[in-house]
Protein backbone atom coordinates (compact mmCIF):
# COMPACT_ATOMS: atom_id res chain seq x y z
CA UNK A 1 0.00 0.00 0.00
CA UNK A 2 2.82 2.24 -0.13
CA UNK A 3 2.68 2.56 -3.34
CA UNK A 4 -0.23 4.87 -3.60
CA UNK A 5 0.71 8.83 -3.84
CA UNK A 6 1.36 10.57 -0.91
CA UNK A 7 -1.05 13.82 -0.44
CA UNK A 8 -1.64 15.94 2.54
CA UNK A 9 -5.59 16.61 4.09
CA UNK A 10 -4.64 20.11 2.35
CA UNK A 11 -4.33 18.78 -1.20
CA UNK A 12 -7.29 15.74 -0.96
CA UNK A 13 -9.50 18.55 -0.47
CA UNK A 14 -8.62 20.97 -2.98
CA UNK A 15 -8.40 18.12 -5.79
CA UNK A 16 -11.95 17.48 -4.47
CA UNK A 17 -12.73 21.22 -4.48
CA UNK A 18 -11.14 21.65 -8.03
CA UNK A 19 -13.62 19.58 -9.57
CA UNK A 20 -16.75 21.29 -7.84
CA UNK A 21 -17.41 20.13 -3.79
CA UNK A 22 -20.87 19.41 -4.78
CA UNK A 23 -20.16 16.99 -7.19
CA UNK A 24 -20.15 13.27 -7.23
CA UNK A 25 -16.72 11.29 -6.50
CA UNK A 26 -15.31 9.20 -3.65
CA UNK A 27 -11.65 9.26 -2.66
CA UNK A 28 -9.65 6.52 -0.91
CA UNK A 29 -7.22 7.69 1.79
CA UNK A 30 -4.80 5.68 3.12
CA UNK A 31 -3.43 6.72 7.12
CA UNK A 32 -2.01 5.06 9.92
CA UNK A 33 -4.49 3.84 11.87
CA UNK A 34 -3.60 5.49 15.08
CA UNK A 35 -4.17 8.71 12.96
CA UNK A 36 -6.94 8.62 11.66
CA UNK A 37 -9.00 10.74 13.75
CA UNK A 38 -5.99 13.50 13.51
CA UNK A 39 -6.28 13.40 9.81
CA UNK A 40 -10.57 13.73 10.00
CA UNK A 41 -10.08 16.60 12.48
CA UNK A 42 -7.79 18.23 9.52
CA UNK A 43 -9.92 17.03 6.71
CA UNK A 44 -13.00 18.80 8.25
CA UNK A 45 -11.06 22.00 9.00
CA UNK A 46 -9.61 22.14 4.96
CA UNK A 47 -13.32 22.06 4.33
CA UNK A 48 -14.31 24.67 6.06
CA UNK A 49 -11.52 26.48 4.93
CA UNK A 50 -11.52 25.66 1.07
CA UNK A 51 -15.04 25.15 0.44
CA UNK A 52 -17.35 26.75 2.89
CA UNK A 53 -18.93 23.11 3.59
CA UNK A 54 -19.21 21.41 7.02
CA UNK A 55 -18.65 17.87 6.34
CA UNK A 56 -20.74 15.38 7.40
CA UNK A 57 -18.87 12.64 9.58
CA UNK A 58 -19.95 9.39 9.98
CA UNK A 59 -18.18 6.15 11.58
CA UNK A 60 -18.36 3.07 9.13
CA UNK A 61 -18.91 1.11 12.57
CA UNK A 62 -22.68 3.14 13.05
CA UNK A 63 -23.74 2.42 9.17
CA UNK A 64 -26.17 -0.67 9.28
CA UNK A 65 -25.05 -2.03 5.86
CA UNK A 66 -28.92 -3.09 5.23
CA UNK A 67 -29.75 0.82 5.23
CA UNK A 68 -25.89 2.17 4.04
CA UNK A 69 -27.73 3.44 0.55
CA UNK A 70 -30.36 5.58 2.55
CA UNK A 71 -27.67 6.60 5.29
CA UNK A 72 -25.53 8.10 2.10
CA UNK A 73 -27.96 9.48 0.16
CA UNK A 74 -29.70 11.18 2.93
CA UNK A 75 -27.55 14.03 2.73
CA UNK A 76 -25.51 15.79 -0.16
CA UNK A 77 -22.49 17.56 1.52
CA UNK A 78 -19.27 16.30 1.57
CA UNK A 79 -18.86 13.33 3.74
CA UNK A 80 -15.90 11.33 5.54
CA UNK A 81 -16.45 7.98 6.56
CA UNK A 82 -13.91 6.82 8.92
CA UNK A 83 -13.34 2.78 8.80
CA UNK A 84 -11.16 1.95 12.17
CA UNK A 85 -12.83 -2.01 12.39
CA UNK A 86 -14.11 -3.74 9.24
CA UNK A 87 -17.52 -2.95 9.06
CA UNK A 88 -19.17 -6.46 8.52
CA UNK A 89 -21.00 -6.10 4.81
CA UNK A 90 -20.51 -2.78 4.57
CA UNK A 91 -18.71 -2.38 1.72
CA UNK A 92 -20.17 -5.65 0.07
CA UNK A 93 -23.48 -3.36 0.01
CA UNK A 94 -22.24 -0.18 -1.45
CA UNK A 95 -20.13 -2.38 -4.34
CA UNK A 96 -23.76 -3.62 -4.84
CA UNK A 97 -25.53 -0.03 -4.86
CA UNK A 98 -22.91 1.65 -6.01
CA UNK A 99 -24.90 3.45 -8.35
CA UNK A 100 -26.48 5.67 -5.48
CA UNK A 101 -23.00 7.35 -5.25
CA UNK A 102 -24.14 8.88 -8.38
CA UNK A 103 -26.17 10.89 -6.29
CA UNK A 104 -24.06 12.46 -3.72
CA UNK A 105 -21.44 14.50 -3.05
CA UNK A 106 -17.90 13.48 -2.26
CA UNK A 107 -17.42 10.95 0.21
CA UNK A 108 -14.07 10.41 1.28
CA UNK A 109 -13.11 6.93 3.20
CA UNK A 110 -10.61 7.17 5.16
CA UNK A 111 -9.00 3.86 6.33
CA UNK A 112 -5.40 2.42 7.96
CA UNK A 113 -3.35 -0.10 5.13
CA UNK A 114 -4.79 -3.24 6.22
CA UNK A 115 -8.52 -1.96 5.59
CA UNK A 116 -8.42 -0.16 2.64
CA UNK A 117 -6.53 -3.47 0.78
CA UNK A 118 -9.48 -4.88 1.80
CA UNK A 119 -11.93 -2.41 1.02
CA UNK A 120 -10.18 -2.46 -3.06
CA UNK A 121 -10.45 -6.37 -2.95
CA UNK A 122 -13.84 -6.91 -1.71
CA UNK A 123 -15.75 -4.22 -3.70
CA UNK A 124 -14.50 -4.02 -7.22
CA UNK A 125 -17.32 -1.99 -8.67
CA UNK A 126 -16.50 0.64 -5.88
CA UNK A 127 -13.23 0.55 -6.57
CA UNK A 128 -13.59 1.32 -10.31
CA UNK A 129 -15.10 4.15 -9.56
CA UNK A 130 -12.92 5.70 -7.17
CA UNK A 131 -11.34 9.28 -8.52
CA UNK A 132 -8.61 8.77 -6.33
CA UNK A 133 -6.27 6.16 -4.09
CA UNK A 134 -4.08 8.52 -1.64
CA UNK A 135 -1.92 7.50 1.28
CA UNK A 136 -2.43 10.65 3.55
CA UNK A 137 0.95 12.65 5.19
CA UNK A 138 0.41 14.29 8.26
CA UNK A 139 3.57 16.10 8.52
CA UNK A 140 3.22 18.75 6.32
CA UNK A 141 6.02 18.62 4.44
CA UNK A 142 6.18 14.97 3.61
CA UNK A 143 2.90 15.52 1.21
CA UNK A 144 3.02 16.21 -3.04
CA UNK A 145 0.96 15.71 -5.21
CA UNK A 146 2.24 12.45 -7.16
CA UNK B 1 8.56 31.48 -17.27
CA UNK B 2 4.91 32.50 -17.29
CA UNK B 3 3.59 35.70 -16.27
CA UNK B 4 -0.30 35.37 -15.34
CA UNK B 5 -2.44 38.04 -14.57
CA UNK B 6 -3.33 38.59 -10.80
CA UNK B 7 -6.92 37.32 -11.66
CA UNK B 8 -5.75 34.02 -13.12
CA UNK B 9 -7.39 31.27 -11.28
CA UNK B 10 -6.42 27.30 -12.39
CA UNK B 11 -9.27 26.01 -11.30
CA UNK B 12 -11.24 27.62 -14.01
CA UNK B 13 -8.57 25.41 -16.51
CA UNK B 14 -9.30 22.08 -14.48
CA UNK B 15 -12.41 22.00 -13.62
CA UNK B 16 -14.35 21.79 -16.93
CA UNK B 17 -12.55 18.64 -17.91
CA UNK B 18 -12.66 16.90 -14.13
CA UNK B 19 -16.70 17.02 -14.24
CA UNK B 20 -16.31 15.84 -17.55
CA UNK B 21 -14.18 12.93 -16.65
CA UNK B 22 -16.37 12.33 -13.60
CA UNK B 23 -16.73 8.30 -13.37
CA UNK B 24 -19.89 9.40 -10.95
CA UNK B 25 -21.98 10.90 -13.05
CA UNK B 26 -24.88 9.64 -14.69
CA UNK B 27 -25.40 8.63 -18.08
CA UNK B 28 -28.03 11.29 -18.52
CA UNK B 29 -26.36 14.01 -17.73
CA UNK B 30 -23.19 12.62 -19.68
CA UNK B 31 -26.06 12.50 -23.34
CA UNK B 32 -27.21 16.25 -22.24
CA UNK B 33 -23.88 17.29 -22.62
CA UNK B 34 -23.28 15.42 -25.55
CA UNK B 35 -19.96 13.55 -24.14
CA UNK B 36 -20.94 9.83 -25.52
CA UNK B 37 -19.60 8.15 -28.42
CA UNK B 38 -21.43 5.24 -29.81
CA UNK B 39 -19.56 2.44 -31.06
CA UNK B 40 -19.76 1.84 -34.80
CA UNK B 41 -20.58 -1.62 -34.50
CA UNK B 42 -20.79 -4.78 -32.14
CA UNK B 43 -17.43 -5.31 -30.77
CA UNK B 44 -17.04 -8.67 -31.26
CA UNK B 45 -18.44 -8.87 -35.16
CA UNK B 46 -17.30 -5.53 -37.56
CA UNK B 47 -20.18 -6.96 -39.71
CA UNK B 48 -23.14 -6.40 -36.86
CA UNK B 49 -24.61 -2.97 -36.03
CA UNK B 50 -23.64 -1.85 -32.14
CA UNK B 51 -24.83 -3.62 -29.61
CA UNK B 52 -27.72 -0.70 -28.56
CA UNK B 53 -28.70 -0.51 -32.41
CA UNK B 54 -29.52 -4.62 -32.60
CA UNK B 55 -31.34 -4.79 -29.16
CA UNK B 56 -33.21 -2.54 -30.14
CA UNK B 57 -34.33 -4.00 -33.63
CA UNK B 58 -34.95 -7.12 -31.93
CA UNK B 59 -37.11 -5.38 -29.33
CA UNK B 60 -39.22 -3.76 -31.90
CA UNK B 61 -39.88 -6.36 -33.84
CA UNK B 62 -39.83 -9.75 -32.02
CA UNK B 63 -42.39 -8.65 -28.95
CA UNK B 64 -41.54 -10.48 -25.54
CA UNK B 65 -38.31 -11.47 -27.04
CA UNK B 66 -35.28 -11.61 -23.90
CA UNK B 67 -31.87 -10.44 -24.35
CA UNK B 68 -28.83 -10.05 -22.21
CA UNK B 69 -25.83 -7.83 -21.78
CA UNK B 70 -22.25 -8.99 -20.50
CA UNK B 71 -19.37 -7.08 -19.73
CA UNK B 72 -16.35 -5.81 -17.45
CA UNK B 73 -16.63 -3.26 -14.96
CA UNK B 74 -16.14 -0.25 -16.82
CA UNK B 75 -16.84 -1.32 -20.51
CA UNK B 76 -19.91 0.61 -21.06
CA UNK B 77 -22.85 -1.55 -20.33
CA UNK B 78 -24.73 1.36 -18.60
CA UNK B 79 -23.92 3.62 -21.71
CA UNK B 80 -25.39 0.55 -24.01
CA UNK B 81 -28.52 0.13 -22.14
CA UNK B 82 -29.00 3.93 -22.50
CA UNK B 83 -28.78 4.20 -26.05
CA UNK B 84 -30.92 1.26 -26.83
CA UNK B 85 -33.55 3.14 -24.73
CA UNK B 86 -33.20 6.13 -26.80
CA UNK B 87 -33.36 4.59 -29.56
CA UNK B 88 -36.66 2.54 -28.67
CA UNK B 89 -37.87 5.69 -27.94
CA UNK B 90 -38.12 7.00 -31.30
CA UNK B 91 -41.19 5.33 -31.84
CA UNK B 92 -43.91 7.75 -30.14
CA UNK B 93 -46.15 4.21 -28.95
CA UNK B 94 -43.11 2.49 -27.44
CA UNK B 95 -43.12 2.21 -23.88
CA UNK B 96 -40.02 1.81 -22.87
CA UNK B 97 -38.23 1.69 -19.05
CA UNK B 98 -35.26 1.23 -17.87
CA UNK B 99 -34.13 0.64 -14.30
CA UNK B 100 -31.09 -0.05 -11.89
CA UNK B 101 -32.39 -2.59 -9.56
CA UNK B 102 -29.94 -1.48 -6.74
CA UNK B 103 -31.66 2.30 -7.22
CA UNK B 104 -35.26 0.45 -6.20
CA UNK B 105 -34.38 -2.11 -3.67
CA UNK B 106 -31.05 -3.73 -1.71
CA UNK B 107 -30.39 -6.30 -4.24
CA UNK B 108 -28.48 -8.13 -1.71
CA UNK B 109 -32.14 -9.33 0.06
CA UNK B 110 -33.77 -9.72 -2.79
CA UNK B 111 -36.53 -12.05 -3.22
CA UNK B 112 -38.02 -13.88 -5.97
CA UNK B 113 -40.76 -12.05 -7.41
CA UNK B 114 -38.86 -8.55 -6.55
CA UNK B 115 -37.59 -7.27 -10.33
CA UNK B 116 -41.36 -8.73 -11.72
CA UNK B 117 -42.74 -6.20 -8.90
CA UNK B 118 -40.41 -3.63 -10.09
CA UNK B 119 -41.37 -3.97 -13.55
CA UNK B 120 -45.15 -3.73 -12.92
CA UNK B 121 -44.29 -0.70 -10.49
CA UNK B 122 -42.85 0.83 -13.35
CA UNK B 123 -45.35 0.35 -15.98
CA UNK B 124 -48.17 1.28 -13.49
CA UNK B 125 -46.21 4.89 -13.05
CA UNK B 126 -46.01 4.89 -16.62
CA UNK B 127 -49.84 4.33 -17.34
CA UNK B 128 -50.82 7.08 -14.62
CA UNK B 129 -48.89 9.59 -16.39
CA UNK B 130 -50.87 8.81 -19.92
CA UNK B 131 -54.54 10.57 -20.49
CA UNK B 132 -57.46 8.75 -19.20
CA UNK B 133 -58.54 7.34 -16.01
CA UNK B 134 -57.26 3.65 -14.78
CA UNK B 135 -59.86 1.53 -14.20
CA UNK B 136 -60.34 0.36 -10.67
CA UNK B 137 -58.87 -3.37 -11.29
CA UNK B 138 -55.89 -1.67 -12.50
CA UNK B 139 -55.71 0.34 -9.25
CA UNK B 140 -56.45 -2.57 -7.26
CA UNK B 141 -53.19 -4.50 -8.96
CA UNK B 142 -50.93 -2.46 -8.56
CA UNK B 143 -52.53 -1.63 -4.58
CA UNK B 144 -51.63 -5.37 -4.32
CA UNK B 145 -48.61 -5.16 -5.91
CA UNK B 146 -47.28 -2.24 -3.96
CA UNK B 147 -48.29 -4.53 -0.91
CA UNK B 148 -46.29 -7.33 -1.78
CA UNK B 149 -43.56 -5.20 -3.39
CA UNK B 150 -42.88 -3.28 0.06
CA UNK B 151 -45.03 -5.60 2.80
CA UNK B 152 -47.41 -3.78 4.78
CA UNK B 153 -47.91 -3.54 8.88
CA UNK B 154 -51.34 -4.48 10.27
CA UNK B 155 -52.41 -4.01 13.94
CA UNK B 156 -54.68 -7.12 15.21
CA UNK B 157 -55.57 -7.39 19.04
CA UNK B 158 -53.11 -10.12 20.82
CA UNK B 159 -56.61 -12.43 21.95
CA UNK B 160 -56.97 -12.13 17.82
CA UNK B 161 -53.70 -14.00 17.62
CA UNK B 162 -54.72 -17.69 17.11
CA UNK B 163 -53.49 -20.33 15.24
CA UNK B 164 -57.06 -20.82 13.83
CA UNK B 165 -57.00 -17.72 12.10
CA UNK B 166 -54.11 -19.44 9.96
CA UNK B 167 -55.88 -22.68 8.75
CA UNK B 168 -54.90 -25.81 9.54
CA UNK B 169 -50.90 -26.38 9.88
CA UNK B 170 -49.74 -28.29 6.62
CA UNK B 171 -46.18 -29.81 6.37
CA UNK B 172 -45.11 -29.77 2.96
CA UNK B 173 -44.12 -33.23 0.92
CA UNK B 174 -42.04 -33.28 -2.62
CA UNK B 175 -43.12 -36.10 -5.04
CA UNK B 176 -40.67 -36.14 -7.20
CA UNK B 177 -41.79 -36.55 -11.33
CA UNK B 178 -40.61 -38.79 -13.71
CA UNK B 179 -39.05 -35.55 -15.93
CA UNK B 180 -36.07 -33.22 -14.61
CA UNK B 181 -38.20 -29.83 -15.93
CA UNK B 182 -35.65 -27.39 -18.50
CA UNK B 183 -36.40 -24.68 -15.64
CA UNK B 184 -37.92 -24.83 -12.34
CA UNK B 185 -41.99 -24.71 -12.43
CA UNK B 186 -42.47 -20.80 -10.91
CA UNK B 187 -43.17 -20.56 -7.19
CA UNK B 188 -46.34 -19.08 -5.86
CA UNK B 189 -45.38 -15.29 -4.88
CA UNK B 190 -43.92 -15.16 -8.44
CA UNK B 191 -47.46 -16.17 -10.47
CA UNK B 192 -49.13 -13.66 -7.97
CA UNK B 193 -47.29 -10.87 -8.91
CA UNK B 194 -47.42 -12.02 -12.58
CA UNK B 195 -51.08 -11.75 -12.68
CA UNK B 196 -51.14 -8.44 -11.22
CA UNK B 197 -48.69 -7.25 -13.75
CA UNK B 198 -50.86 -8.84 -16.62
CA UNK B 199 -53.47 -6.59 -15.08
CA UNK B 200 -51.37 -3.33 -14.73
CA UNK B 201 -50.42 -3.70 -18.50
CA UNK B 202 -53.52 -5.09 -19.59
CA UNK B 203 -54.78 -2.02 -21.30
CA UNK B 204 -50.97 -1.62 -22.75
CA UNK B 205 -50.78 -4.75 -24.48
CA UNK B 206 -54.44 -4.27 -26.00
CA UNK B 207 -53.36 -0.84 -27.91
CA UNK B 208 -50.71 -3.38 -29.35
CA UNK B 209 -48.26 -1.34 -27.28
CA UNK B 210 -44.40 -2.03 -27.96
CA UNK B 211 -43.15 -2.89 -23.97
CA UNK B 212 -39.12 -2.76 -23.27
CA UNK B 213 -38.25 -3.23 -20.10
CA UNK B 214 -34.21 -2.65 -19.57
CA UNK B 215 -32.88 -3.50 -16.19
CA UNK B 216 -29.65 -2.48 -15.31
CA UNK B 217 -27.65 -3.64 -12.08
CA UNK B 218 -28.82 -7.28 -12.09
CA UNK B 219 -24.78 -8.08 -13.22
CA UNK B 220 -23.87 -7.34 -9.48
CA UNK B 221 -26.10 -10.71 -8.33
CA UNK B 222 -24.20 -14.10 -7.50
CA UNK B 223 -24.60 -15.97 -11.08
CA UNK B 224 -26.50 -18.35 -8.93
CA UNK B 225 -29.07 -16.04 -7.94
CA UNK B 226 -28.96 -14.03 -11.29
CA UNK B 227 -29.92 -17.99 -12.32
CA UNK B 228 -32.53 -17.88 -9.78
CA UNK B 229 -34.53 -14.52 -10.80
CA UNK B 230 -34.05 -15.41 -14.50
CA UNK B 231 -36.03 -18.83 -14.17
CA UNK B 232 -38.67 -17.50 -11.87
CA UNK B 233 -39.03 -13.43 -12.68
CA UNK B 234 -37.73 -13.03 -16.27
CA UNK B 235 -39.15 -16.33 -17.46
CA UNK B 236 -43.14 -14.82 -15.84
CA UNK B 237 -42.45 -12.22 -17.94
CA UNK B 238 -41.47 -14.06 -20.89
CA UNK B 239 -45.06 -15.77 -21.12
CA UNK B 240 -46.71 -11.74 -21.88
CA UNK B 241 -45.21 -9.33 -24.78
CA UNK B 242 -43.17 -7.41 -23.06
CA UNK B 243 -39.52 -7.20 -23.93
CA UNK B 244 -36.55 -7.08 -21.90
CA UNK B 245 -33.20 -6.28 -21.66
CA UNK B 246 -30.82 -7.46 -18.69
CA UNK B 247 -27.21 -6.97 -17.71
CA UNK B 248 -25.74 -10.11 -16.62
CA UNK B 249 -23.27 -11.23 -14.47
CA UNK B 250 -19.66 -11.32 -16.50
CA UNK B 251 -18.89 -14.81 -15.28
CA UNK B 252 -21.78 -16.53 -16.72
CA UNK B 253 -20.43 -15.63 -20.34
CA UNK B 254 -17.38 -17.90 -19.37
CA UNK B 255 -19.70 -20.94 -17.57
CA UNK B 256 -19.62 -24.13 -19.15
CA UNK B 257 -23.74 -24.55 -18.55
CA UNK B 258 -23.85 -21.89 -21.40
CA UNK B 259 -26.96 -21.20 -19.18
CA UNK B 260 -27.10 -17.00 -20.68
CA UNK B 261 -26.88 -18.63 -24.63
CA UNK B 262 -29.92 -21.40 -23.72
CA UNK B 263 -31.92 -19.26 -21.83
CA UNK B 264 -32.09 -15.77 -23.53
CA UNK B 265 -33.09 -15.27 -27.12
CA UNK B 266 -29.82 -12.90 -27.66
CA UNK B 267 -26.75 -12.13 -25.57
CA UNK B 268 -24.10 -9.68 -26.69
CA UNK B 269 -20.99 -9.07 -24.98
CA UNK B 270 -19.04 -5.81 -24.28
CA UNK B 271 -14.95 -7.17 -24.21
CA UNK B 272 -12.28 -4.24 -23.72
CA UNK B 273 -11.65 -2.14 -26.55
CA UNK B 274 -8.75 -3.48 -28.91
CA UNK B 275 -5.60 -2.41 -28.55
CA UNK B 276 -5.71 -1.99 -32.85
CA UNK B 277 -5.67 1.37 -34.67
CA UNK B 278 -9.81 1.38 -34.69
CA UNK B 279 -9.70 0.99 -31.32
CA UNK B 280 -7.33 3.30 -30.15
CA UNK B 281 -8.94 5.93 -32.19
CA UNK B 282 -12.09 5.12 -30.77
CA UNK B 283 -11.02 5.76 -27.31
CA UNK B 284 -9.21 9.20 -28.40
CA UNK B 285 -11.97 10.20 -29.81
CA UNK B 286 -14.02 10.17 -26.17
CA UNK B 287 -10.96 11.64 -24.69
CA UNK B 288 -11.23 14.39 -27.50
CA UNK B 289 -15.09 14.37 -26.75
CA UNK B 290 -14.37 14.98 -22.67
CA UNK B 291 -12.06 18.05 -23.81
CA UNK B 292 -8.30 16.24 -23.08
CA UNK B 293 -6.53 17.73 -25.90
CA UNK B 294 -7.35 21.18 -24.14
CA UNK B 295 -4.69 20.16 -21.52
CA UNK B 296 -2.59 17.56 -22.80
CA UNK B 297 -0.18 17.00 -26.15
CA UNK B 298 -0.61 13.82 -28.61
CA UNK B 299 1.96 12.06 -27.07
CA UNK B 300 -0.07 11.73 -23.63
CA UNK B 301 -2.83 10.77 -24.96
CA UNK B 302 -1.67 8.06 -26.64
CA UNK B 303 0.31 7.13 -23.80
CA UNK B 304 -3.34 6.97 -21.49
CA UNK B 305 -5.12 5.09 -24.10
CA UNK B 306 -2.25 2.37 -24.55
CA UNK B 307 -2.50 2.25 -20.50
CA UNK B 308 -5.88 1.88 -20.17
CA UNK B 309 -6.05 -1.39 -21.81
CA UNK B 310 -9.35 -0.21 -23.58
CA UNK B 311 -11.60 -0.16 -20.23
CA UNK B 312 -13.20 3.26 -20.85
CA UNK B 313 -13.70 3.76 -17.21
CA UNK B 314 -9.89 3.15 -16.90
CA UNK B 315 -9.32 5.27 -19.62
CA UNK B 316 -11.26 8.37 -17.85
CA UNK B 317 -9.36 7.77 -14.77
CA UNK B 318 -6.34 8.05 -15.76
CA UNK B 319 -7.16 11.00 -17.16
CA UNK B 320 -8.66 12.46 -14.60
CA UNK B 321 -5.79 11.54 -12.31
CA UNK B 322 -3.25 12.82 -14.74
CA UNK B 323 -5.14 16.24 -14.48
CA UNK B 324 -5.34 16.41 -10.45
CA UNK B 325 -1.39 15.52 -10.43
CA UNK B 326 -1.03 18.68 -12.78
CA UNK B 327 -3.18 20.63 -10.77
CA UNK B 328 -1.81 19.49 -7.13
CA UNK B 329 2.03 20.71 -9.08
CA UNK B 330 0.29 23.82 -9.89
CA UNK B 331 1.34 23.02 -13.73
CA UNK B 332 -0.84 24.92 -16.49
CA UNK B 333 -1.11 21.71 -18.95
CA UNK B 334 -0.55 17.82 -18.02
CA UNK B 335 3.14 16.30 -18.14
CA UNK B 336 4.47 13.40 -18.60
CA UNK B 337 5.23 12.53 -15.01
CA UNK B 338 1.86 13.29 -14.20
CA UNK B 339 0.32 10.71 -16.78
CA UNK B 340 3.12 8.18 -15.73
CA UNK B 341 2.20 8.87 -11.59
CA UNK B 342 -1.50 8.08 -12.93
CA UNK B 343 -0.38 5.17 -14.42
CA UNK B 344 1.25 4.23 -11.36
CA UNK B 345 -1.67 4.34 -9.51
CA UNK B 346 -4.12 2.65 -11.10
CA UNK B 347 -2.09 -0.41 -11.66
CA UNK B 348 -1.33 -0.43 -8.10
CA UNK B 349 -4.68 -0.47 -7.19
CA UNK B 350 -5.30 -3.46 -9.75
CA UNK B 351 -2.07 -4.75 -7.74
CA UNK B 352 -3.65 -5.35 -4.44
CA UNK B 353 -4.57 -8.32 -2.90
CA UNK B 354 -3.05 -10.22 -5.66
CA UNK B 355 -1.79 -13.64 -4.00
CA UNK B 356 0.46 -16.34 -5.09
CA UNK B 357 -2.53 -18.23 -7.53
CA UNK B 358 -3.44 -15.19 -9.32
CA UNK B 359 0.21 -13.92 -9.95
CA UNK B 360 0.67 -17.34 -11.21
CA UNK B 361 -1.77 -17.08 -13.48
CA UNK B 362 -0.67 -13.76 -14.97
CA UNK B 363 3.09 -15.00 -15.34
CA UNK B 364 1.38 -18.15 -17.29
CA UNK B 365 -0.49 -15.18 -19.26
CA UNK B 366 2.28 -13.38 -20.00
CA UNK B 367 4.70 -15.70 -20.52
CA UNK B 368 2.95 -19.18 -22.70
CA UNK B 369 -0.02 -16.56 -23.76
CA UNK B 370 -2.62 -19.46 -22.24
CA UNK B 371 -5.45 -18.37 -19.47
CA UNK B 372 -7.59 -21.53 -18.00
CA UNK B 373 -10.73 -19.89 -18.25
CA UNK B 374 -12.39 -22.42 -16.21
CA UNK B 375 -9.96 -21.89 -13.10
CA UNK B 376 -12.47 -19.75 -10.67
CA UNK B 377 -9.20 -17.48 -9.31
CA UNK B 378 -8.79 -16.67 -13.43
CA UNK B 379 -12.71 -15.58 -14.09
CA UNK B 380 -12.22 -13.15 -10.96
CA UNK B 381 -8.91 -11.62 -12.92
CA UNK B 382 -10.88 -11.41 -15.73
CA UNK B 383 -14.03 -10.00 -14.31
CA UNK B 384 -12.00 -7.67 -11.93
CA UNK B 385 -10.08 -6.60 -14.78
CA UNK B 386 -6.56 -7.32 -13.93
CA UNK B 387 -7.17 -9.58 -16.87
CA UNK B 388 -8.41 -8.17 -20.20
CA UNK B 389 -9.98 -9.70 -23.26
CA UNK B 390 -9.95 -8.36 -26.55
CA UNK B 391 -11.46 -9.22 -30.16
CA UNK B 392 -9.72 -7.97 -32.95
CA UNK B 393 -11.74 -8.40 -36.40
CA UNK B 394 -12.95 -11.88 -34.68
CA UNK B 395 -9.34 -12.82 -32.73
CA UNK B 396 -9.43 -13.42 -29.62
CA UNK B 397 -6.89 -12.59 -26.80
CA UNK B 398 -6.19 -12.02 -23.24
CA UNK B 399 -3.99 -9.76 -21.77
CA UNK B 400 -2.85 -8.68 -18.46
CA UNK B 401 -4.02 -4.76 -17.55
CA UNK B 402 -1.07 -2.66 -18.73
CA UNK B 403 -1.42 -0.51 -15.94
CA UNK B 404 -0.99 -3.62 -13.85
CA UNK B 405 1.49 -5.01 -15.83
CA UNK B 406 3.96 -1.62 -15.41
CA UNK B 407 4.14 -1.79 -11.60
CA UNK B 408 4.12 -5.93 -11.05
CA UNK B 409 7.39 -6.57 -9.36
CA UNK B 410 10.04 -7.60 -11.63
CA UNK B 411 10.83 -11.35 -11.84
CA UNK B 412 14.26 -12.37 -11.40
Amino acid sequence: MNDFALTTAFDAVRRIAVSGAENPSAVLLICDASLIDRVEADLVIEFRVQTALDPRLLPASQIDPRHAAEVLSSEHRPTIITVKVWPRGLFESLDRHVVLLTNLGPVLILASAKIANRILRSAPNLSSRLADVLRVATDPGEGSSI
Amino acid sequence: MQIRSPEFDRRQVYRPLLERLNSMSSVRRLNGDDLIVPRSHDPLEAQEPPIHIAFAREAELTRGIQMALVGGIGSGKTTEMWLTERQLNRHPDAVNILVDIAEKTDIGELNTGAILATVGLELYARLKKKPGELSGEIASAYAKLRTLAYGKTDWVAEENLDDEDYGERAIRVDVPGLMRLRFPALRREVKEVKDLVDTITGPLVDQDAQITVLIDGLDRLSPERFREFTEQDLRAIKRTRISVVVVAPLVLWYDKSRFLQEYFDVVKYIPAVAPGLEGRSFLREILKRRGSSELMEAPQVNSIVKASGGVIRDLLTLVRTAASNAYGDDEDRVRPKHVNAAISQLGHRYLVGLGVKQRRILMRLEDFDELPTADPVALELLANRQILEHFDHGRQSFEVHPALKKVMPKRT
